[in-house]
């Protein structure tokens, strides 16, 4: 074999070694391409429409991205104390990536230390304070309850009573950024956390109540000032949506729970390939009302298609 | 541009391959030609490939498209069975003035229930006659807004599919929302004697008719959806993203196609898209498929070709080497040995092996050498024989010339009466031809040459009638070494004719012989005129002309001793003017062991 003959054998010969190489890098990160993530999504609410919803979306994020999806639930029966130790194990599960759901008791993530957590966490509805590498997939709380107000105020409602059974951080938003624009209207209002021991003498006939969430918002539509007080909400369940139908509701703040639950399992992966997308995803709120049921947008982020 | 590239190209092609070996030009020639014919074949396999591949997936995806459309016209043609069931075998057949139909609806709803939600009966003022199962319209919803009641009635000859939506009729004690498809038709009612027009609605399961499509798929993450004939969306794997606006489709678009395949380009991407009317309805089944998936133009999939194409190379180049070293070892063989001869040493085997064409040509060039080495020896022979001739020339020019004088000086002495000194002069002659004649030798010893010198002089002195002496001076070393014959005698013959010629008595001519290192030498010494620089520099240069001619014999006796012994012997001439000459003959020392030095005058 002459020297160019072994110059061109060598250099073709090098060149398939590299193509060769190149072929089974190819290989090894398209399987790593498929890779299925493993995520914990930990939960106090299991059983309302607004988590079904989230669901459905989670579930379809899931099935998009090649998720593992295992759902951690905190029942209301359990102590403070014993939610915040049962998420303390499950943040030091083996999971790729932690999904954080606390809708009745969003209060919990503030005492836990999760500066030793190296997993992406992503918080749903809530944002963390203070955690700027957590992600959050979330609603203004403070645009719902100003939107809620802004409604009200249309509606000419002159005096209100804003009404709520959970006591934490997002209610107290809620319920700022009606405050602010109530304030700013001239409508005069008053705060009540607990609907049961409420003084309903001492409000005048006729004035709106507003409900900062779905619990008080159930219960104040079985109670006999819902015959006599237009009412309105922030957040909906299928109860809710029937009394909004039949006009027990005057109108509902909502949200899009199906693409939350999408956007959070989308921003779970981000976070795990390290994307640079946004670390903080505020979607918009919108006014449902009797009429508009049944239109789009309302008809699919209410009902979504699972 | 393209052409000239080309042609220089080719051109340095050629030249390149004009300078270098057969060898390499056959592996040159036979790679490149196997490469182009490999990447050719390679493109038009892939080409051919793909679009048979193309074609296939095509094919497929078309197949299933059809297929769907198939179960989706099946399925609306059953659902408008059931609707026609109702009317003509339930609806027709009653008064429901006096009779109920509510026993008849139930019963078919009970058996068509996991395709169908409600159905209901209402006339046409929008009152509901008959429901199944049995439900309470909800309140304050007036039908005569629906689309769906307005539509039956507005073309009561056709029956009408809406698009999907969440069913808003009836009281739902579980606060479930339905989403249904409505299926709506205009009926005629009788009511005693009367028939009043009505409205039929059969809501249909939303998930019936998704069901059809939640399994398939198209190749290479291609998929399905169902759209109205405005674009409206009634099914697509990811409506609710759509809705959410997380997703988009280019349903508006593909609203107006036309039946068949087609491309297009939504967000960046090149798709292939399929559409299928379904029957009746108008809507229309969408198949898309990446244009990615259908195509072999993957990234992965040219590095796999561009591998087996590169590992093609190696061996096409292993084979071709192998090849061109094969075809060519024969002319290689026979280049170097024609080469051996082209450089001597005595070879003359031209190789003649290999193929016919080779082993032909080896025949030929070893017969051209053959005669060519013939043709030299000859030559050589002819050459060699010449110079004999001339040698043999020369002698014989000495001979006749001398052999004159001598005899003219014994007439002489004859003459005068001078017998003795006549003897004499006969017997130096006799001995004289005695040893020019050696037996036919050439080499003889030193001690016959110069008895034949001294012979020679004796005679010339007897002729010049001792116009000069002479003296010889030898070791006795050198009387047996060898000396070509009849060297010494043109030089003392020079020596007496230019030298003493001009002399009065006083001439004197001195031989003497001498080893000197390696070297015999020879000298012949006078005292005559002697010679300038100029005549002395081109006494022995050939062609020459020498006045007299009296260089001949010098100019003869330095090539013969030159031809004998080589180039490093011949005639060295020292002479001043009026001083005189010394000739000095340089020769190898060659003992005379045997009469002939045989080998060494065979140069």
């Amino acid at each position: 074999m002459g020297k160019s003959e072994k110059l061109a054998f060598i250099s073709v010969t090098v060149l398939l070694i590299c193509l060769l190489i190149l072929i089974v890098v190819r290989v090894i990160t398209s399987k790593d391409a498929v890779r299925v993530y493993r995520v914990s999504i930990i939960t106090d609410d299991v059983q309302g429409d607004y988590s079904a919803n989230v669901q459905k979306g989670l579930d379809r994020a899931a099935r998009d991205y090649n998720i593992d999806l295992q759902v951690i639930a905190l029942h209301s029966g359990m102590t403070t104390e014993q939610q915040k130790s049962s998420l303390e194990r499950e943040l030091e599960a083996d999971t790729d990536a932690i999904i954080i759901n606390l809708q009745q008791n969003p209060s919990l993530s503030e005492q836990l230390d999760l500066s030793a957590i190296s997993v992406p966490i992503v918080s749903l509805g809530t944002v963390w304070d203070g955690y700027s590498s957590i992600r959050s997939i979330s609603t203004d709380d403070a645009s719902m309850g100003n939107l809620l107000a802004q409604e009200m105020i249309k509606d000419g409602v002159t005096v209100c009573v804003i009404r709520a059974s959970l006591d934490n951080t997002r209610i107290r938003l809620r319920e700022a950024g009606f405050v602010k624009t109530m304030k700013a209207a001239g409508v005069a209002y008053s705060s009540e956390w607990d609907p049961d021991t409420i003084a309903w003498e001492s409000i005048p006939k006729g004035a709106a109540v507003a409900a900062l969430d779905e619990p008080s918002l159930e219960k104040l539509v079985g109670m006999p000032v819902a015959a006599i007080s237009p009412l309105y909400g922030i957040g909906y369940t299928n109860a809710l949506l029937s009394s909004l139908e039949s006009g027990a509701i005057r109108r509902l703040i909502v949200e899009d729970d199906y693409a939350m639950g999408y956007l959070a399992l989308q921003s779970v992966v981000d976070a795990i390939e390290n994307k640079g997308t946004a670390h903080e995803q505020i979607l918009g709120c919108y006014v449902a009302d009797a009429k508009h049921l049944y239109q789009e947008p309302l008809q699919h982020i209410l009902f979504p298609i699972s | 541009m393209g052409k000239s590239l080309f042609r220089a190209l080719s051109g340095k092609l050629v030249s390149r391959t004009e300078r270098s070996s057969i060898r390499y030009t056959v592996f040159l020639s036979f790679t490149i030609s196997a490469i182009v014919a490999m990447v050719l074949t390679g493109m038009l396999f892939y080409i051919n490939f793909s679009r048979q591949l193309e074609q296939t997936i095509q094919n497929e995806n078309e197949m299933l498209v059809k297929q769907v459309n198939q179960s989706v016209d099946t399925y609306l043609r059953d659902m408008l069975r059931i609707s026609n069931s109702i009317y003509y075998n339930v609806i027709k057949n009653v008064d429901i003035e006096s009779d109920s139909i509510q026993s008849e609806m139930q019963l078919l709803y009970g058996t068509y229930d996991s395709y169908i939600e409600n159905i209901a009966l209402y006339n046409a003022e929008g009152e509901l006659i008959a429901t199944a199962p049995p439900a309470l319209s909800k309140q304050g919803v007036d039908v005569r807004d629906a689309a769906w009641f307005q539509k039956a009635l507005d073309r009561a000859e056709n029956l009408h599919f809406s698009t999907p939506a969440i069913q808003n009729l009836f009281v739902n004690a579980e606060h479930r929302f339905l989403r249904v498809v409505s299926l709506s038709s205009a009926v005629e009612i009788t009511s005693g004697k009367n028939t009043m027009q009505g409205v039929l609605l059969i809501d249909l399961k939303y998930n019936s008719l998704s069901e059809l499509f939640d399994h398939m798929s198209l190749a290479n993450g291609g998929y399905l959806y169902l759209m109205d004939a405005n674009g409206e969306l009634i099914y697509h794997p990811e409506q609710q993203l759509i809705a959410s606006g997380l997703a988009k489709e280019n349903n508006l678009v593909a609203a107006t196609y036309h039946d068949g395949g087609q491309m297009e380009t939504f967000r960046g991407e090149t798709r292939s898209v399929i559409v299928r009317t379904v029957g009746y309805t108008g809507w229309r089944i969408v198949g898309v498929i990446p244009q990615q998936g259908l195509a072999l133009n993957q990234v992965d999939n040219l590095m796999i070709v561009a591998f087996i194409l590169l590992l093609l190379f190696d061996i096409v180049i292993l084979i071709n080497s192998f090849i061109s070293t094969k075809l060519t070892a024969p002319i290689k063989h026979l280049e170097e040995s024609v080469q051996a001869v082209e450089y001597g040493g005595g070879n003359t085997d031209i190789y003649q092996g290999g193929s016919y064409e080779i082993r032909h040509l080896g025949a030929s060039i070893q017969g051209m050498v053959d005669q060519l080495q013939e043709l030299t020896d000859d030559i050589v022979r002819e050459h060699e024989q010449k110079q004999k001739s001339e040698l043999d020339a020369l002698q014989s020019q000495i001979n006749p010339h001398f052999l004159y004088n001598a005899l003219d000086i014994i007439v002489w002495m004859i003459e005068k009466e001078q017998p003795k000194e006549a003897v004499n002069i006969v017997t130096a002659l006799a001995r004289l031809f005695r040893i020019s004649l050696s037996r036919g030798k050439n080499i003889i010893p030193v001690r016959d040459e110069i008895e034949h010198v001294q012979n020679y002089l004796m005679i010339q002195k007897m002729r010049y009638k001792n116009k000069f002496s002479y003296e010889i001076d030898l070791d006795e070393a050198v009387k047996n070494l060898s000396i070509i014959k009849l060297v010494v005698q043109p030089l003392v013959e020079n020596a007496i004719y230019h030298g003493m010629d001009f002399m009065d008595g006083d001439g004197k001519i001195t031989i003497t012989a001498r080893v000197v290192g390696e070297e015999l030498h020879l000298s012949v010494a006078d005292n005559g005129l002697g010679m300038k620089p100029e005549v002395v520099e081109r006494l022995l240069v050939e062609n020459t002309p020498v006045s007299k001619g009296s260089g001949v014999g010098l100019k003869n006796v330095n090539e013969r001793i030159k031809l004998y012994f080589g180039d490093k012997y011949g005639v060295m001439i020292e002479s001043e003017p009026d001083a005189g000459t010394c000739i000095t003959l340089i020769l190898p020392v060659v003992h005379c062991e045997t009469e002939e030095v045989s080998g060494v005058g065979e140069k």
